[in-house]
Formats: C-alpha cells, sequence, structure tokens
C-alpha cells in the first residue's frame, strides 16, 4: 500500500524563473578538470618545496 | 581542445607542445565528457529523458564548459516542464560561450512569446503551491490546482506525479494511470513514474483476484484506505443500474425536458418572429392595396371623364349627322338654295329656311351658312310673309288657335317687323292653351317692343296668365 506521507517527502518544489539570477550566482559550479588543474597545481607546489633544504629544527641546535 | 595550463591548441601527444605539461588525464576527462555527452543525446532522442539527465549531468560534472552538453541538458528539462532549470542552464552556457551558442537563440525565443512564458512561470508557481497544500492536507484543493496546471502546461511531469499520487491516495487508481501514462510518455524512464505505474498494476491486480476470489465468483469485499480510514465496500453488492427501462425512462425525461424548453423557450420567440413577419407583410400588402385603389380610384375618374368627353362629342355628333342635325339643316339649306337657284317653288324654300330656323340656332352656324340662310331668307320673305300672315289671319278668325299661332310665327320669321304676327301669335298660344309658349312670346313682345302697344297688352296678357298660375 502506497504510504503518501512518505512519497510526498521525495517531492521538492520546482525552481521558479524568479529565483534563477540567485541559483544561478550560487551554482557550484567545479567539474573534474578544476580538480584535476588544481591537483596539478599542489602536485608543483609540493615539488617546489621538496626541492629546498631541510633545516633542523630539533632543539638546542643551531642553524 | 586546449591545454588548461597555457591556453595552446593541443595536439594528439599527451603532453602540451607549448608548455610541456602533461595533458593525458586531461584529454581522458574531456573525452569521457563528450562520450557520457553523446550517450544523454542518445537518451533523449528515444525519450529516456531522465537516462539523458544523468548522462548529461556527468558529462557536465567531468567538463563544465561542454556546451553542447549543458544546452542539450537545457533542452531536456524544457521538454520535462522546468522551464527555469532550463533557462538557468542556457544562462550559464552563453556566460561560458556567447558567440555561436544556441543557448542565446533559445532564450530569444522563450522570451519572443512572453505570453506562454508568463504561463509556464505560473504552472511553476502554482505546481509549488499544490505541493504546499498536499503537505497541509488540503489534497482535494491541491487536485484542483494540479489539473489545471497540467492542462496549461502538458509536459509538466513533476505535476503529473503528484496528482497520480493524490489520485492513488484517493483510490482512484484509473484516473492515477491515466495521469502517470501521460508522465511516462514524455519521459519514459522516469524512476518515479515507474515506480507509480508499477505500483498501480500491481494494486489492479490484486483488486482484480480479491474480486474473483476462489471460485472466481464475487464472493470478497473491496478493502482500500481513503482518508485515513479503512473502507470496505462489499464486492456482491452493486449501485443499481439503469437498464433498458431506465434508459427508455431517461429519454422520455430528455424529451419531455427537450419539448419544455422548446414550448416555454424556444417557440414563443419563433411565434413572434412569424408574427412579426406577417405582420409588416400583412402592412406590406395594406399599403399595396391602398396604392392600387388610389390607381383604381384615378382611373376611374378618368374613365368617368372620358365617358363624359364620349357623351358630349357624341352629343355633339349627333347635333351634326342624322335627320334633326346640323349636317342634315345643311343639307335642307343646300337643298332650298338649289331649289331657289334652280327656279322652284318659293313656298318650299321658304318652309325649308322655317324648318332650319326652328331646329337650329342659326347665330351658331358658320359665317358662310349664316350668309346664306340670310341670303335666302332676304330673297323668298318678300313673297311669303304678306301671305302667310293672310293664312294665319284666316285660321285665327276660324278659332283654328293652333294653326293661326305657327302661321303668325311663320310670318313674323319672314317679317320681322311685322309685331302684329307675333303677337297674334302668342294671343293664339293663350287661345289654344299652350300658356308656356304664349308666356314665352309674350315676354320676348314685352323685351322687345317695351312702349308699344303691343307691349302693354303683353304685360297685361303676362298678369293674367300669372295670375291664372298663380
Amino acid at each position: 500500500m502506497i504510504d503518501f506521507d512518505e512519497e510526498l517527502k521525495k517531492f521538492y518544489p520546482s525552481l521558479e524563473v524568479d529565483q534563477l539570477e540567485e541559483a544561478v550566482n550560487h551554482a557550484e559550479l567545479v567539474d573534474a578538470v578544476d580538480i584535476y588543474v588544481r591537483m596539478g597545481k599542489d602536485a608543483a607546489a609540493a615539488q617546489a618545496a621538496a626541492a629546498q633544504p631541510v633545516r633542523d629544527m630539533r632543539p638546542g641546535r643551531r642553524y | 581542445m586546449k591545454c588548461y595550463n597555457c591556453g595552446a591548441e593541443l595536439s594528439e601527444v599527451s603532453f602540451c607542445t607549448n608548455c610541456k605539461t602533461d595533458v593525458t588525464l586531461y584529454k581522458k576527462i574531456i573525452y569521457m565528457s563528450n562520450r557520457l555527452y553523446n550517450e544523454g543525446l542518445e537518451k533523449a532522442r528515444v525519450r529516456d529523458l531522465s537516462g539523458a539527465v544523468k548522462c548529461l549531468r556527468q558529462s557536465l560534472k567531468l567538463n563544465k564548459e561542454n556546451i553542447d552538453a549543458r544546452n542539450l541538458l537545457g533542452l531536456v528539462f524544457f521538454e520535462m516542464g522546468e522551464t527555469a532549470r532550463a533557462l538557468g542552464e542556457w544562462v550559464i552556457s552563453s556566460n561560458y560561450r556567447e558567440a555561436g551558442n544556441m543557448a542565446g537563440e533559445y532564450i530569444g525565443m522563450i522570451q519572443e512569446n512572453q505570453a506562454e512564458f508568463d504561463v509556464l512561470k505560473r504552472t511553476v508557481r502554482d505546481y509549488n503551491g499544490a505541493l504546499e497544500m498536499c503537505r497541509q492536507g488540503n489534497k482535494d484543493l491541491a487536485i484542483i490546482r494540479l489539473k489545471k496546471i497540467t492542462s496549461a502546461n502538458s509536459r509538466y511531469i513533476k505535476a503529473y506525479q503528484l496528482l497520480a499520487l493524490l489520485y492513488m491516495d484517493a483510490s482512484q487508481y484509473e484516473r492515477a494511470e491515466r495521469v502517470i501514462s501521460h508522465a511516462l510518455a514524455i519521459d519514459k524512464t522516469n524512476t518515479v513514474s515507474l515506480r507509480f505505474m508499477q505500483m498501480i498494476q500491481e494494486y489492479a491486480e490484486a483488486s482484480e483476484s480479491d474480486r474473483k476470489g476462489i471460485f472466481g465468483k464475487d464472493d470478497e469485499p473491496v478493502r482500500f484506505v481513503r482518508d485515513n480510514e479503512l473502507i470496505i465496500q462489499p464486492s456482491g453488492v452493486h449501485e443499481p443500474r439503469s437498464g433498458s427501462f431506465g434508459t427508455i425512462f431517461n429519454i422520455l425525461i430528455g424529451l419531455i425536458l427537450g419539448l419544455a424548453v422548446m414550448y416555454f423557450l424556444v417557440l414563443p420567440a419563433r411565434i413572434n418572429a412569424v408574427r412579426e413577419d406577417t405582420r409588416t407583410d400583412i402592412e406590406e400588402l395594406q399599403a399595396n392595396l391602398d396604392k392600387r385603389n388610389a390607381d383604381y380610384d384615378a382611373l376611374q375618374q378618368d374613365l368617368n371623364e372620358v365617358n363624359a368627353e364620349r357623351i358630349r362629342l357624341e352629343e355633339s355628333l349627333n347635333q351634326y349627322i342624322g335627320d334633326s342635325g346640323t349636317l342634315a339643316d345643311i343639307d335642307k339649306l343646300i337643298d332650298a338654295a338649289e331649289e331657289y337657284l334652280s327656279g322652284g317653288d318659293v313656298a318650299l324654300v321658304g318652309e325649308a329656311l322655317w324648318e332650319i330656323h326652328t331646329s337650329v340656332d342659326t347665330e351658331g352656324m358658320s359665317e358662310s351658312c349664316r350668309a346664306l340662310f340670310d341670303s335666302l331668307l332676304a330673297n323668298v320673305s318678300p313673297y311669303l310673309a304678306d301671305v302667310t300672315y293672310g293664312y294665319a289671319n284666316g285660321s285665327y278668325n276660324m278659332g283654328d288657335y293652333e294653326k293661326s299661332s305657327l302661321l303668325f310665327e311663320k310670318a313674323y320669321f319672314y317679317n320681322n317687323n311685322n309685331s302684329d304676327a307675333i303677337y297674334f301669335a302668342a294671343v293664339s298660344y293663350q287661345n289654344a292653351g299652350d300658356n308656356i309658349k304664349a308666356k314665352d312670346l309674350y315676354q320676348f313682345i314685352v323685351d322687345t317692343y317695351p312702349d308699344t302697344y303691343i307691349g302693354s297688352m303683353s304685360t297685361q296678357a303676362l298678369n293674367q296668365l300669372a295670375g291664372v298660375n298663380g
């Protein structure tokens, strides 16, 4: 037997045209390319950081 | 395809020839996005709109700048009745690439038909209102509003689904099936629609088997829930059906109502119209009749005038023709002239002139006839005047007053200087008893010879006759 209330919960209001501008402005437009580019940049930054000499920050050591 | 790092055009190799960046994975992402777009396009073509939406969304998750995928997604949303979402996709698409983008044309087409656009906007707003009504428990109102929405926007899948849900909740499964069929015609693989359809069919099968029972008879009651109440409908009890008698009865009622409407509404108006037409015809006929009567009167008057003219002309003609007509008198005058010129009897000439004198107004004769008449009379009167006067005296003395009166008149005709002749003619008439003729002659004498003896005698005679008559 159908459970009306449960089924009704699955319905959501439709986007109205008046709300369109706000919806477009707040749209989260991040795609896989963005992630990939970001990952590439992060990897490049990590490589650059690895190329610098590591300073000994232990107590009692002078640097 | 351009390098995401430097924007240079990429070649077939796996790195950018300009900045040496490795683009292997980047290319795979773009290819995958395009592949998903192709799949979405295939699904959209066979009206698998839900599947198309999934593919296109995945495509855009991989590459948000896939213009074709975004435009197609907008089209699919528009086909599903989601106008705002369609516009959203097209606006984003236009932002990514303005030139050579179909999205701009789609937006333009919608904006051109403002009336339809307003309807679409209103249906979305009404749908949200109907959904809120459902949540508040106003299901009947929600059904009415959703019916209105689906008639205004026949592609609004969510509205069909919500309406089907409401019908199912009200146990109106046939209606629910009909509504959800509309939704499935638009989107064949919509999960919600398919699930609803499955539930409806399951219920239909269950109710059918329940109705038939073990022995295939309608022995089990039908149970269903409505407004949180369990309703048990006995399956063996049916609404009384209207059989053939009921059908005939209904037809008769319809006929009676129709006749009543005809009698009370249509017929009076028709009768009035016919009466009005008849009255107009009668007025026209009356007008024609009056005109004909006037024409007839005019013709009758003309006819009377023509008849009067005819009679006058006949009388006038009779004066000229016949024994007593002018022509006959002229003939007599000519005969008399011939008689005189041929040396005939003067008495016959005189007699002919006397007859013309007594029958014709000689004053009205033509000039030539009058001249001929006077000439003949002047020539014969010296021979006849005295002779005639002598005959008259003889007759008077003999007491033959009728003869003497005529002879005295003739004598006066031949010689109008003989006033005694006319006086004795009057006396003869009086003695013969013709007082009317006598009075005419006395009056003639009084008028013609007023200061003479015979004038005074005539006056006395007139007085005497007046006393006798009075």
